[in-house]
């Protein structure tokens, strides 16, 4: 069973279509990369599925459930975000900001539980954060934030968690951390991930699954070696680039060639690269 | 040494909710705030321009509780000026610094802006125009125990307050940007027609403008009873949404992605927090300074947390517009000092201190 499904969903804001009829499934433990130029509806999507923007049409269901039917608390125990520029409240602590995350399981009042406060400390762990937990939210970098959000959403405990570029402010380490973590959190677990990246390698790397979206629409969907070829990047991004296979497992690795910077080739003493196609 | 700092992570086992929580100096901080309020209203009902001992005021108070009974060594009018005039002016006082904090804490949590006031949506200038016209049509007191100045500022302030709201309103939501803008715009328009009210008012000009300063000089029984219920219910039930206060210092996406209902949060909000303004307004006029400098006191003393800072707010408000308004009736006595006045006089060094003493973050 899937844990996330669009089935024909269309979203846009007054008059403007951003999503035209985007269907999509995710199965649990499953890491789903969504790739796109810019501004093509990536975002959107993410707003779409927490029904922050409620779609056209189509249908979205979660572990087989309308969302339209549930509640806003309902949702959000099942349903985890990691947006891209989060505001975070600057006086509150870290601690208190993941802690956050629990807000959809707790009574009226909402006062946390020692439970609570277990569950939000093992996130901050597993993210390394708990060493900030005492530090007010305005003193910390903004990878040390992007950190605490998602340690938020794993505070949250959803089924499906949904990132909005969660690498994009990170340093390289913690960007192979970041997605080491989410993609063991989806397999131990069977959690499912719609990660949304700009980075075509570490999509290749970490997605079982892309997505590739160009002006509102699926341009190509699959394994990572059948999205990322030289001609969907040519097509969506218009961009001229080279793919060799990753010397480690073979997936595809995109190399960028700068400008006018091509060797001649009967010059050159390596063998000659090989292309996937 | 500076081997492995990046090893040196904690483990989760080790650390104590407890100390995370930070809730026990909170929890401590609110029992004793809030057991001050009664010294407070004790000390304003003994002090005043008439001299009566402690040991009187203390057993003409005694005496209204049953199976008590003091012999009665005191005048008629020493009790009449305890019972009737001290008491439910310092009740009063209480009242409208509770729920002028409480207020301007909520519109500071929901507009996300420090330099949010319980009077950004014009429930001030609604209050003050309407105070006004009650003044220049000379209607004095109704038969009600409370004057119809009263009785047109309360009306003025929830009236401005929903027009800015129905204003301010894009379809089925509430920017908050465009409800600050139209409170701007109606405010500045209601205090233009106050201001030329004011100046064409001849005799009573001098009424208005302690009116707008602010203060208690006339203090009823029912006052008390028609603010009592207002502000308490309007207080307790803001309390209540702390934890969703907190949620919406993220931006409104995060919040709704968290599982907060936004738009209802804050109508709701918006609507409890008018309400206990324009009551304290009613009865208290315009008294500045107490709904954004309380909370930001509580703030830098205690946290951003509101489940704590808006029942801390409450107490501190209370026990701070008790004791400006002692001052207000005795620092030239027998003539009273408007009670704005001396809120701002005695906050704004007071916050100035606190915020000098702390640098990181607040809000």
């Amino acid at each position: 069973m899937s844990t996330l499904e669009l089935h024909g969903v269309s979203l846009g804001y007054g008059q403007h279509l951003v999503l035209d009829r985007v269907s999509l499934q995710t199965r649990p433990g499953e890491v789903l990369g969504i790739v796109g130029p810019n501004g093509c509806g990536k975002s959107t999507l993410i707003k779409g599925v927490t029904r922050v923007l409620p779609p056209r049409e189509g249908r979205i269901s979660i572990d087989g459930r309308d969302i339209t039917r549930l509640g806003r608390t309902e949702l959000a125990r099942l349903v985890a975000v990691v947006p891209q520029n989060p505001v975070l409240p600057e006086a509150f602590t870290a601690f208190e900001v993941v802690l956050m995350g629990r807000t959809p399981h707790l009574g009226f009042l909402g006062y946390e539980s020692a439970r609570d406060a277990g569950i939000t400390m093992h996130a901050m762990e597993a993210t390394s954060t708990l060493d900030l937990a005492n530090r007010r939210v305005g003193e910390l970098s903004g990878g040390e934030r992007q950190r605490l959000t998602i340690a938020r959403a794993l505070a949250q405990q959803p089924k499906v968690i949904l990132l909005d570029e969660p690498t994009a402010h990170l340093d390289i380490n913690h960007q192979i951390e970041t997605l080491d973590l989410i993609s063991g959190l989806c397999s131990r677990n069977g959690m499912s991930a719609l990660v949304v990246v700009h980075d075509l390698n570490l999509a290749a790397q970490y997605c079982q699954t892309m997505i590739m979206i160009n002006r509102g629409r699926i341009h190509a969907s699959g394994t990572p070696r059948e999205v990322i070829t030289v001609e969907n990047v040519k097509d969506v991004y218009g961009a001229d680039i080279c793919i060799c296979p990753h010397p480690l497992n073979d997936l595809p690795a995109i190399l960028v060639t700068g400008n006018g910077h091509v060797k001649e080739r009967n010059q050159s003493p390596q063998a000659p690269l090989k292309f996937i196609t | 040494m500076l081997e492995g700092t990046a090893e040196q992570q904690p483990r989760a086992a080790e650390i104590s909710a407890a100390r995370l929580f930070q809730r026990r100096g909170r929890i401590i901080a609110l029992a004793i705030l809030a057991a001050l309020v009664f010294p407070a209203v004790l000390l304003a009902v003994n002090i005043g321009s008439t001299d009566i001992p402690f040991s009187v005021t203390a057993k003409i108070i005694l005496n209204k509780l049953p199976f008590v009974s003091f012999p009665i060594t005191w005048s008629g009018p020493v009790e009449t000026v305890i019972l009737d005039i001290r008491m439910p002016r310092a009740l009063l006082a209480g009242l409208a610094g509770a729920a002028l904090a409480v207020a301007g804490a909520t519109y500071q949590g929901l507009f996300r802006n420090p330099l949010a006031d319980p009077y950004l949506i014009g429930v001030a200038q609604g209050a003050a125009l309407g105070a006004v016209i009650g003044f220049t049509l000379r209607l004095g007191w109704g038969s009600w125990g409370f004057s119809l100045v009263s009785l047109l500022a309360f009306a003025g302030g929830i009236g401005a307050a929903f027009f800015v709201y129905f204003v301010g309103r894009v379809g089925r939501t509430l920017p908050m940007a465009t409800l600050i803008l139209a409170g701007v715009a109606l405010g500045a328009f209601l205090s233009a027609i106050t201001s030329y009210l004011t100046l064409t008012s001849g005799s009573t000009i001098h009424g208005v403008f302690a009116w707008l300063l602010g203060g208690f000089s006339s203090p009823t029984w029912t006052q008390v009873r028609v603010a009592l219920p207002l502000v308490t219910i309007g207080v307790a039930l803001i309390w209540l949404y702390g934890q969703r206060l907190n949620i919406m210092q993220l931006d409104e996406e995060q919040a709704q992605q968290l599982g907060v209902n936004v738009e209802q949060t804050k109508r709701i909000l918006l609507l409890l927090a008018t309400l206990i303004t324009a009551t304290a307004v009613a009865f208290g006029g315009v008294i500045g300074f107490v709904g954004i400098i309380i909370p930001h006191a509580v703030r830098l003393v205690w946290g951003p947390d509101y489940r704590f800072l808006l029942p801390l707010a409450t107490a501190a408000g209370a026990i701070f517009l008790v004791l400006a308004d002692i001052m207000a009736r005795t620092v030239m006595a027998p003539n009273e000092v408007p009670l704005g006045i001396i809120t701002a006089f005695l906050g704004a060094p007071f916050f100035l201190y606190l915020l000098r003493q702390r640098k990181r973050a607040i809000f």
